[in-house]
Protein backbone atom coordinates (compact mmCIF):
# COMPACT_ATOMS: atom_id res chain seq x y z
CA UNK A 1 0.00 0.00 0.00
CA UNK A 2 3.03 2.25 -0.34
CA UNK A 3 1.70 4.45 -3.16
CA UNK A 4 -1.76 4.85 -1.64
CA UNK A 5 -0.39 5.57 1.85
CA UNK A 6 2.14 8.09 0.53
CA UNK A 7 -0.44 10.06 -1.48
CA UNK A 8 -3.13 9.97 1.20
CA UNK A 9 -0.60 10.51 4.02
CA UNK A 10 0.85 13.65 2.41
CA UNK A 11 -2.67 14.99 1.90
CA UNK A 12 -3.65 14.26 5.51
CA UNK A 13 -0.55 16.04 6.89
CA UNK A 14 -1.20 19.09 4.66
CA UNK A 15 -4.85 19.04 5.74
CA UNK A 16 -4.09 18.88 9.47
CA UNK A 17 -1.59 21.76 9.24
CA UNK A 18 -4.18 23.81 7.32
CA UNK A 19 -6.82 23.01 9.95
CA UNK A 20 -4.57 24.22 12.80
CA UNK A 21 -3.57 27.31 10.80
CA UNK A 22 -7.20 28.20 10.02
CA UNK A 23 -8.34 27.74 13.63
CA UNK A 24 -5.55 30.07 14.77
CA UNK A 25 -6.21 32.73 12.15
CA UNK A 26 -8.32 32.74 8.99
CA UNK A 27 -6.36 34.06 5.98
CA UNK A 28 -7.77 37.17 4.33
CA UNK A 29 -8.11 35.43 0.94
CA UNK A 30 -8.98 31.92 2.07
CA UNK A 31 -9.39 29.95 -1.15
CA UNK A 32 -6.27 31.14 -3.01
CA UNK A 33 -4.21 30.70 0.18
CA UNK A 34 -5.56 27.18 0.67
CA UNK A 35 -4.81 26.17 -2.93
CA UNK A 36 -1.28 27.59 -2.80
CA UNK A 37 -0.65 25.81 0.51
CA UNK A 38 -1.60 22.39 -0.86
CA UNK A 39 0.47 23.00 -4.03
CA UNK A 40 3.47 24.09 -2.00
CA UNK A 41 3.21 21.25 0.48
CA UNK A 42 3.66 18.52 -2.12
CA UNK A 43 7.35 19.19 -2.93
CA UNK A 44 8.01 19.97 0.76
CA UNK A 45 6.41 16.68 1.82
CA UNK A 46 8.26 14.69 -0.80
CA UNK A 47 11.52 16.35 0.18
CA UNK A 48 10.89 15.27 3.78
CA UNK A 49 10.03 11.70 2.73
CA UNK A 50 13.25 11.52 0.71
CA UNK A 51 15.33 13.05 3.51
CA UNK A 52 14.02 10.50 6.03
CA UNK A 53 14.54 7.60 3.63
CA UNK A 54 10.86 6.81 3.05
CA UNK A 55 11.11 7.45 -0.70
CA UNK A 56 14.16 6.16 -2.64
CA UNK A 57 15.94 8.97 -4.55
CA UNK A 58 15.92 6.86 -7.72
CA UNK A 59 12.10 6.84 -7.61
CA UNK A 60 11.74 10.63 -7.65
CA UNK A 61 11.33 10.99 -11.42
CA UNK A 62 9.62 7.64 -11.91
CA UNK A 63 5.95 6.90 -12.73
CA UNK A 64 5.55 5.91 -9.04
CA UNK A 65 6.00 9.57 -8.02
CA UNK A 66 3.58 10.65 -10.77
CA UNK A 67 0.98 8.18 -9.45
CA UNK A 68 1.37 9.56 -5.92
CA UNK A 69 1.18 13.14 -7.28
CA UNK A 70 -2.01 12.37 -9.19
CA UNK A 71 -3.63 10.86 -6.09
CA UNK A 72 -2.50 13.80 -3.91
CA UNK A 73 -3.75 16.42 -6.40
CA UNK A 74 -7.07 14.68 -7.00
CA UNK A 75 -7.66 14.77 -3.22
CA UNK A 76 -6.53 18.40 -3.18
CA UNK A 77 -8.95 19.34 -5.99
CA UNK A 78 -11.74 17.56 -4.12
CA UNK A 79 -11.03 19.42 -0.92
CA UNK A 80 -10.41 22.86 -2.44
CA UNK A 81 -13.66 22.71 -4.41
CA UNK A 82 -15.53 21.52 -1.33
CA UNK A 83 -13.93 24.35 0.62
CA UNK A 84 -15.52 26.92 -1.70
CA UNK A 85 -18.85 25.62 -0.35
CA UNK A 86 -17.56 25.93 3.22
CA UNK A 87 -16.25 29.46 2.82
CA UNK A 88 -19.51 30.85 1.46
CA UNK A 89 -23.01 29.55 2.19
CA UNK A 90 -24.76 28.00 -0.79
CA UNK A 91 -28.22 29.56 -1.29
CA UNK A 92 -29.50 26.21 -2.60
CA UNK A 93 -28.25 24.13 0.34
CA UNK A 94 -29.28 26.74 2.91
CA UNK A 95 -32.75 26.87 1.41
CA UNK A 96 -33.14 23.08 1.30
CA UNK A 97 -32.00 22.64 4.89
CA UNK A 98 -34.26 25.40 6.11
CA UNK A 99 -37.33 24.00 4.32
CA UNK A 100 -36.50 20.49 5.60
CA UNK A 101 -36.79 21.83 9.16
CA UNK A 102 -40.41 22.90 8.51
CA UNK A 103 -42.65 19.82 8.87
CA UNK A 104 -45.60 21.69 7.30
CA UNK A 105 -43.56 23.15 4.47
CA UNK A 106 -42.95 26.84 3.78
CA UNK A 107 -44.99 29.50 2.01
CA UNK A 108 -43.48 31.91 -0.53
CA UNK A 109 -43.64 34.63 2.15
CA UNK A 110 -41.66 32.43 4.59
CA UNK A 111 -39.05 31.80 1.91
CA UNK A 112 -38.78 35.49 0.97
CA UNK A 113 -38.29 36.32 4.64
CA UNK A 114 -35.58 33.64 5.01
CA UNK A 115 -33.71 34.91 1.94
CA UNK A 116 -33.96 38.52 3.16
CA UNK A 117 -32.20 37.45 6.37
CA UNK A 118 -29.27 36.10 4.32
CA UNK A 119 -27.79 38.71 1.97
CA UNK A 120 -26.10 36.16 -0.33
CA UNK A 121 -25.58 38.56 -3.19
CA UNK A 122 -24.01 41.31 -1.06
CA UNK A 123 -21.64 38.71 0.40
CA UNK A 124 -20.60 37.52 -3.10
CA UNK A 125 -20.09 41.06 -4.36
CA UNK A 126 -17.87 41.77 -1.36
CA UNK A 127 -15.94 38.51 -1.96
CA UNK A 128 -15.27 39.55 -5.58
CA UNK A 129 -13.88 42.87 -4.33
CA UNK A 130 -11.73 41.12 -1.71
CA UNK A 131 -10.39 38.65 -4.31
CA UNK A 132 -9.51 41.59 -6.56
CA UNK A 133 -11.77 40.41 -9.39
CA UNK A 134 -13.94 43.53 -9.34
CA UNK A 135 -13.50 47.17 -8.36
CA UNK A 136 -16.11 49.76 -7.42
CA UNK A 137 -15.79 53.39 -8.49
CA UNK A 138 -18.42 56.11 -8.23
CA UNK A 139 -21.33 53.75 -7.74
CA UNK A 140 -20.32 51.41 -10.61
CA UNK A 141 -18.83 47.92 -10.54
CA UNK A 142 -16.06 47.04 -13.01
CA UNK A 143 -14.30 43.80 -13.82
CA UNK A 144 -10.73 44.30 -12.62
CA UNK A 145 -8.44 43.61 -15.59
CA UNK A 146 -8.22 40.32 -17.44
CA UNK A 147 -10.30 37.54 -15.81
CA UNK A 148 -8.32 34.73 -14.18
CA UNK A 149 -7.43 31.56 -16.08
CA UNK A 150 -9.85 29.52 -13.94
CA UNK A 151 -12.66 31.93 -14.77
CA UNK A 152 -11.90 31.81 -18.51
CA UNK A 153 -11.78 28.00 -18.45
CA UNK A 154 -15.11 27.72 -16.66
CA UNK A 155 -16.79 30.21 -19.04
CA UNK A 156 -15.40 28.40 -22.12
CA UNK A 157 -16.56 25.07 -20.77
CA UNK A 158 -20.01 26.47 -20.00
CA UNK A 159 -20.29 27.78 -23.57
CA UNK A 160 -20.09 24.18 -24.82
CA UNK A 161 -23.68 23.56 -23.87
CA UNK A 162 -25.43 26.88 -23.71
CA UNK A 163 -25.57 30.42 -22.43
CA UNK A 164 -25.42 31.38 -18.77
CA UNK A 165 -28.64 32.45 -17.03
CA UNK A 166 -28.72 36.10 -16.05
CA UNK A 167 -29.68 37.27 -12.59
CA UNK A 168 -30.49 35.31 -9.43
CA UNK B 1 5.70 -15.04 -6.39
CA UNK B 2 7.22 -11.64 -5.66
CA UNK B 3 6.22 -9.54 -2.67
CA UNK B 4 4.35 -6.28 -3.25
CA UNK B 5 7.52 -4.29 -2.55
CA UNK B 6 9.49 -6.33 -5.08
CA UNK B 7 6.70 -5.98 -7.64
CA UNK B 8 6.75 -2.21 -7.13
CA UNK B 9 10.55 -2.17 -7.58
CA UNK B 10 10.19 -4.08 -10.85
CA UNK B 11 7.48 -1.70 -12.05
CA UNK B 12 9.57 1.38 -11.16
CA UNK B 13 12.57 -0.13 -12.98
CA UNK B 14 10.53 -0.43 -16.19
CA UNK B 15 10.43 3.40 -16.28
CA UNK B 16 8.38 5.69 -18.51
CA UNK B 17 9.16 4.19 -21.90
CA UNK B 18 8.08 0.57 -21.36
CA UNK B 19 4.35 0.34 -22.09
CA UNK B 20 4.14 -2.85 -19.99
CA UNK B 21 4.84 -0.81 -16.86
CA UNK B 22 1.68 -1.23 -14.74
CA UNK B 23 2.29 2.12 -13.06
CA UNK B 24 1.55 3.80 -16.39
CA UNK B 25 -1.85 2.09 -16.37
CA UNK B 26 -2.44 3.15 -12.78
CA UNK B 27 -1.52 6.70 -13.81
CA UNK B 28 -3.52 6.97 -17.02
CA UNK B 29 -6.64 4.85 -16.32
CA UNK B 30 -8.26 7.46 -13.99
CA UNK B 31 -7.35 10.25 -16.44
CA UNK B 32 -8.96 8.42 -19.37
CA UNK B 33 -11.92 7.65 -17.06
CA UNK B 34 -12.24 11.38 -16.39
CA UNK B 35 -12.12 12.18 -20.11
CA UNK B 36 -14.92 9.67 -20.74
CA UNK B 37 -16.90 11.18 -17.86
CA UNK B 38 -16.59 14.72 -19.30
CA UNK B 39 -17.39 13.70 -22.88
CA UNK B 40 -20.42 11.64 -21.82
CA UNK B 41 -21.79 14.47 -19.69
CA UNK B 42 -21.41 17.12 -22.39
CA UNK B 43 -22.88 14.91 -25.14
CA UNK B 44 -25.85 13.91 -22.95
CA UNK B 45 -26.49 17.51 -21.96
CA UNK B 46 -26.40 18.68 -25.55
CA UNK B 47 -28.75 15.86 -26.58
CA UNK B 48 -31.12 16.83 -23.76
CA UNK B 49 -30.88 20.51 -24.85
CA UNK B 50 -29.57 21.63 -21.48
CA UNK B 51 -32.22 19.87 -19.37
CA UNK B 52 -31.59 17.38 -16.55
CA UNK B 53 -28.16 18.77 -15.66
CA UNK B 54 -27.70 16.72 -12.48
CA UNK B 55 -28.68 13.50 -14.24
CA UNK B 56 -26.03 14.08 -16.93
CA UNK B 57 -23.45 14.72 -14.21
CA UNK B 58 -24.34 11.42 -12.50
CA UNK B 59 -24.41 9.44 -15.76
CA UNK B 60 -21.08 10.90 -16.86
CA UNK B 61 -19.52 10.02 -13.50
CA UNK B 62 -20.78 6.43 -13.58
CA UNK B 63 -19.73 5.89 -17.22
CA UNK B 64 -16.20 7.07 -16.38
CA UNK B 65 -16.19 4.89 -13.23
CA UNK B 66 -17.31 1.85 -15.21
CA UNK B 67 -14.48 2.31 -17.71
CA UNK B 68 -11.98 2.89 -14.89
CA UNK B 69 -12.82 -0.32 -13.05
CA UNK B 70 -13.08 -2.51 -16.15
CA UNK B 71 -9.72 -1.17 -17.38
CA UNK B 72 -8.23 -1.70 -13.90
CA UNK B 73 -9.43 -5.30 -13.81
CA UNK B 74 -8.15 -6.09 -17.32
CA UNK B 75 -4.76 -4.45 -16.66
CA UNK B 76 -4.51 -6.30 -13.33
CA UNK B 77 -5.26 -9.68 -14.84
CA UNK B 78 -2.72 -9.13 -17.61
CA UNK B 79 -0.02 -8.01 -15.15
CA UNK B 80 -0.60 -10.88 -12.71
CA UNK B 81 -0.75 -13.56 -15.38
CA UNK B 82 2.51 -12.76 -17.15
CA UNK B 83 5.04 -15.56 -17.50
CA UNK B 84 7.43 -13.98 -14.99
CA UNK B 85 4.70 -14.01 -12.32
CA UNK B 86 5.60 -10.48 -11.30
CA UNK B 87 2.37 -9.64 -9.59
CA UNK B 88 0.47 -10.45 -6.46
CA UNK B 89 -3.03 -9.95 -5.18
CA UNK B 90 -1.87 -7.37 -2.67
CA UNK B 91 -0.40 -5.32 -5.51
CA UNK B 92 -3.77 -5.45 -7.27
CA UNK B 93 -5.40 -4.24 -4.08
CA UNK B 94 -2.88 -1.42 -3.85
CA UNK B 95 -3.78 -0.30 -7.37
CA UNK B 96 -7.43 -0.28 -6.40
CA UNK B 97 -6.68 1.99 -3.44
CA UNK B 98 -4.87 4.37 -5.79
CA UNK B 99 -7.12 4.25 -8.84
CA UNK B 100 -10.42 4.35 -6.88
CA UNK B 101 -9.80 7.53 -4.84
CA UNK B 102 -8.00 9.20 -7.77
CA UNK B 103 -10.94 8.70 -10.15
CA UNK B 104 -13.44 9.60 -7.41
CA UNK B 105 -11.50 12.82 -6.67
CA UNK B 106 -11.19 13.81 -10.31
CA UNK B 107 -14.84 12.94 -11.00
CA UNK B 108 -16.06 14.89 -7.99
CA UNK B 109 -13.82 17.80 -9.00
CA UNK B 110 -15.33 17.85 -12.48
CA UNK B 111 -18.90 17.59 -11.15
CA UNK B 112 -18.29 20.53 -8.81
CA UNK B 113 -16.55 22.52 -11.56
CA UNK B 114 -19.50 21.94 -13.91
CA UNK B 115 -21.98 22.83 -11.19
CA UNK B 116 -20.03 25.98 -10.38
CA UNK B 117 -20.36 27.17 -13.98
CA UNK B 118 -24.06 26.50 -13.76
CA UNK B 119 -25.02 27.97 -10.40
CA UNK B 120 -22.27 30.23 -9.01
CA UNK B 121 -23.43 33.80 -8.55
CA UNK B 122 -19.83 35.02 -8.69
CA UNK B 123 -19.10 33.31 -12.02
CA UNK B 124 -22.31 34.57 -13.63
CA UNK B 125 -21.77 38.09 -12.33
CA UNK B 126 -18.20 38.19 -13.68
CA UNK B 127 -19.39 36.95 -17.07
CA UNK B 128 -21.95 39.72 -17.19
CA UNK B 129 -19.48 42.39 -16.10
CA UNK B 130 -17.16 41.26 -18.89
CA UNK B 131 -19.80 42.49 -21.33
CA UNK B 132 -19.81 45.97 -19.73
CA UNK B 133 -16.35 47.54 -20.13
CA UNK B 134 -17.74 50.82 -18.74
CA UNK B 135 -18.95 49.02 -15.60
CA UNK B 136 -22.50 48.63 -14.28
CA UNK B 137 -24.27 50.70 -11.65
CA UNK B 138 -24.46 48.85 -8.33
CA UNK B 139 -28.24 49.47 -8.17
CA UNK B 140 -28.81 47.72 -11.53
CA UNK B 141 -26.90 44.68 -10.39
CA UNK B 142 -28.68 44.61 -7.05
CA UNK B 143 -32.02 44.74 -8.82
CA UNK B 144 -31.04 41.89 -11.15
CA UNK B 145 -29.62 39.78 -8.32
CA UNK B 146 -32.27 40.54 -5.73
CA UNK B 147 -32.77 38.01 -2.95
CA UNK B 148 -36.18 37.34 -4.49
CA UNK B 149 -34.57 36.61 -7.89
CA UNK B 150 -32.05 34.28 -6.25
CA UNK B 151 -34.91 32.51 -4.49
CA UNK B 152 -37.12 32.03 -7.55
CA UNK B 153 -34.32 30.78 -9.79
CA UNK B 154 -33.49 28.14 -7.16
CA UNK B 155 -37.11 27.17 -6.60
CA UNK B 156 -37.42 26.65 -10.36
CA UNK B 157 -34.23 24.54 -10.56
CA UNK B 158 -35.03 22.49 -7.46
CA UNK B 159 -38.61 21.75 -8.46
CA UNK B 160 -37.52 20.85 -12.00
CA UNK B 161 -34.99 18.43 -10.52
CA UNK B 162 -37.63 16.88 -8.22
CA UNK B 163 -35.94 18.07 -5.02
CA UNK B 164 -38.77 20.40 -3.99
CA UNK B 165 -42.50 20.16 -4.56
CA UNK B 166 -45.23 22.74 -4.11
CA UNK B 167 -48.37 21.33 -2.50
CA UNK B 168 -51.30 23.54 -1.50
CA UNK B 169 -49.18 26.70 -1.76
CA UNK B 170 -46.46 25.31 0.52
CA UNK B 171 -42.99 24.24 -0.57
CA UNK B 172 -41.83 20.89 0.81
CA UNK B 173 -38.71 18.78 0.42
CA UNK B 174 -39.42 16.00 -2.03
CA UNK B 175 -35.98 14.40 -2.18
CA UNK B 176 -33.41 14.48 0.62
CA UNK B 177 -30.11 14.52 -1.34
CA UNK B 178 -29.37 18.25 -0.96
CA UNK B 179 -30.49 18.20 2.68
CA UNK B 180 -27.93 15.45 3.39
CA UNK B 181 -25.19 17.23 1.42
CA UNK B 182 -26.07 20.42 3.33
CA UNK B 183 -25.79 18.56 6.65
CA UNK B 184 -22.27 17.37 5.77
CA UNK B 185 -21.23 20.84 4.56
CA UNK B 186 -22.56 22.59 7.69
CA UNK B 187 -20.79 20.04 9.91
CA UNK B 188 -17.55 20.56 7.97
CA UNK B 189 -17.94 24.35 8.34
CA UNK B 190 -18.14 23.90 12.08
CA UNK B 191 -14.95 21.80 12.13
CA UNK B 192 -12.85 23.92 9.75
CA UNK B 193 -14.13 27.45 10.33
CA UNK B 194 -15.69 27.13 13.79
CA UNK B 195 -19.06 28.46 12.57
CA UNK B 196 -22.06 26.98 10.76
CA UNK B 197 -22.82 29.86 8.42
CA UNK B 198 -21.14 32.93 6.93
CA UNK B 199 -24.11 34.88 8.35
CA UNK B 200 -23.59 33.62 11.92
CA UNK B 201 -22.60 37.09 13.04
CA UNK B 202 -26.10 38.41 12.20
Amino acid sequence: MRLAFTGVGLFVVAFVIHLVWWRIKLPYRQLPTLFKWFLLFFPIGFGALKAFGFWPPTWLLSPATAVVALLYFSLTITYVITYSALEADSPTLSLMRWISQKPDGATEADLESFMASRPFFQARLKALDVDGMTVRREGRVYLNGQPSLFFRVIISWRALYGSIDKGG
Amino acid sequence: MFSTAQSLDIAVALGWSDWRNPLLFVLFIPLVGLAINVLTQIVLLRLAKGRGFMKTIALGFFTGALFTFIAYFVAGVIWCSTAEDRGSLSLLLEWLFVIGPTYAGLGYGYASFANLGNTSIRIRLCEELRQYPAGRPVEDIQQQYSESGILHLRLHRLSEGGDLAKLEDRWRVNRQRFVRIGGVIFFAKQVVLGRRSEFDFH
